[in-house]
């Protein structure tokens, strides 16, 4: 068995280098990991390899909403008990699974696959813009919610597909910002109070 | 190293493994700073709550980063004090903040402070945000930039001859020469474009009617771009009248 420096069969070698690629794993990780690995049943371990080739091969992007789906279209776009007529946009898949989880969605998503960053050469062409246009342009949509990250970028984005959509007549609205629920006054930028006390809701 | 406190624009900020970001900030003491986050996206650390954005001015504290790290700094703290949000309420000015940053740091060495730079930069920002009109305000920040860095050009006289350029005439802008060259001296100059009378007294005088604003941005952009060696994000500001190369 060809082995490494550091007496490192190479088969574990090179999981161990595979799993140093993933976000968040150092050397240390990926070696426990490793062993992890070795140390559980062989069904177990292959579980994970199975897991991993089924999302490279079945996934793929919904033809109308462009989310992450293994059928074309998605759940979401087929089921007919949602509000088609309300888009919420969002920058990421995983922004749709974050939304989905709070249940107060009846709408559909479109999924912009990132956002418009000049200083980073992202183009409006670069993200999924036509195809929500097209989306509007066939009718029945009566809301787009913008659901883009509220920093620069994304406040860009929305503002861009908002400029785009007004000649289409539909109601663009966007999330409320301003104060995190759970955070405290004392730690909140100038920048989230602004938001905060401009956008402040009726109570009682 | 003692830790350094000082006033800082965000403009860079590339992402660094799961939490952790990459900051290029112009502070206003210590010149273009490259700067890690470590943590900056992290919601449980409270030292950069809420984050750090682009286009931001607040106060940071960091420690300088020496040469064998490329003098890549570490960020301790982040203290916003101004957002700029009117940025993100109108597509121009939205898109004028991000030129300005981006010919910013391509045309800046690193650590070497320019108060003066970093009080334009604040103003264009805070004047962008207040919904002003962004081209002649881009104008007058490129002039700011030039002046700053000293690479303005010289509008009085022919750079190659010294031959001295009458007022209120059209003349030629060589690019390589940074400044006028006289009619003799093109055919040495290289690439040169025929500047309006008018918009030679716009620059010299730092006036910027309507119909000199969008030809003086062309000029002084592409002064720009021979100084970087690369394109600049100028044809986003207005696609229709300033990206036009009639100067």
């Amino acid at each position: 068995m060809a082995e490494l420096a550091h007496g490192i069969p190479e088969p574990l070698a090179r999981l161990m280098a595979e799993l140093t690629r993933l976000p968040g794993v150092g050397p240390r990780s990926a070696e426990r990991i490793a062993f992890h690995l070795l140390r559980v049943p062989r069904e177990e371990a292959l579980l994970l390899a199975d897991a991993i080739r089924a999302v490279k091969d079945k996934l793929r992007h919904c033809g109308t909403c462009c989310n992450l789906t293994d059928e074309d279209p998605c759940a979401i776009c087929r089921d007919a008990r949602r509000e088609h007529g309300v888009i919420v946009v969002v920058e990421q898949p995983k922004d749709v699974m974050l939304l989905e989880q709070t249940g107060l969605i009846r709408g559909v998503y479109h999924v912009l696959m990132g956002h418009i960053a000049p200083l980073e050469g992202i183009e409006p062409a670069d993200l999924t813009i036509d195809a929500l246009i097209g989306r509007v342009r066939r009718g029945d949509v009566r809301e787009v919610v913008l659901a883009t990250n509220p920093n620069l970028e994304g406040d860009g984005t929305a503002l861009h597909i908002c400029e785009v959509l007004k000649p289409l007549g539909v109601q663009v609205t966007r999330l409320a910002r301003g104060l995190a629920v759970g955070s405290q006054v004392e730690y909140a930028s100038r920048a989230m109070l602004e938001a905060a006390i401009t956008g402040r809701t009726p109570m009682g | 190293m003692p830790a350094i406190k000082d006033d800082a624009l965000v403009l860079r900020r590339l992402d660094y493994s799961e939490s952790s970001q990459i900051l290029v900030v112009l502070t206003r003491t210590h010149g273009l700073r490259r700067l890690i986050a470590k943590g900056a996206k992290r919601s449980t650390k409270t030292r950069f709550v809420p984050g750090i954005d682009l286009l931001e001015r607040g106060w940071v504290v960091f420690l300088p980063g020496s040469r064998s790290d490329s003098h890549l700094g570490t960020l301790t703290e982040w203290l916003q004090t101004e957002a700029y949000l009117g940025l993100r309420t109108a597509l121009p000015q939205w898109y004028a903040a991000q030129y300005a940053a981006d010919v910013t740091v391509a045309a800046m060495e690193e650590a070497e402070p320019h108060v003066d730079l970093f009080d334009a930069l604040a103003g264009l920002l805070g004047a962008l945000s207040a919904g002003r009109s962004p081209l002649p305000e881009v104008v007058g920040y490129q002039c700011a930039l030039l002046r700053s860095l000293g690479l303005w050009p010289d509008l009085s006289r022919c750079v190659l001859c010294d031959r001295v350029a009458p007022p209120g005439r059209a003349a030629y802008y060589g690019f390589h020469q940074g400044g006028l060259v006289c009619s003799q001296c093109v055919p040495a100059a290289g690439q040169v474009r025929k500047v309006g009378a008018a918009v030679l007294t716009s620059l010299r005088e730092s006036d910027w009617p309507p119909d000199t604003v969008g030809p003086a941005l062309a000029l002084l952009d592409e002064t720009l771009r021979h100084l970087i060696g690369r394109g600049t994000l100028l044809a986003k500001l207005d696609q229709g009248k300033v990206g036009s190369k009639q100067v």
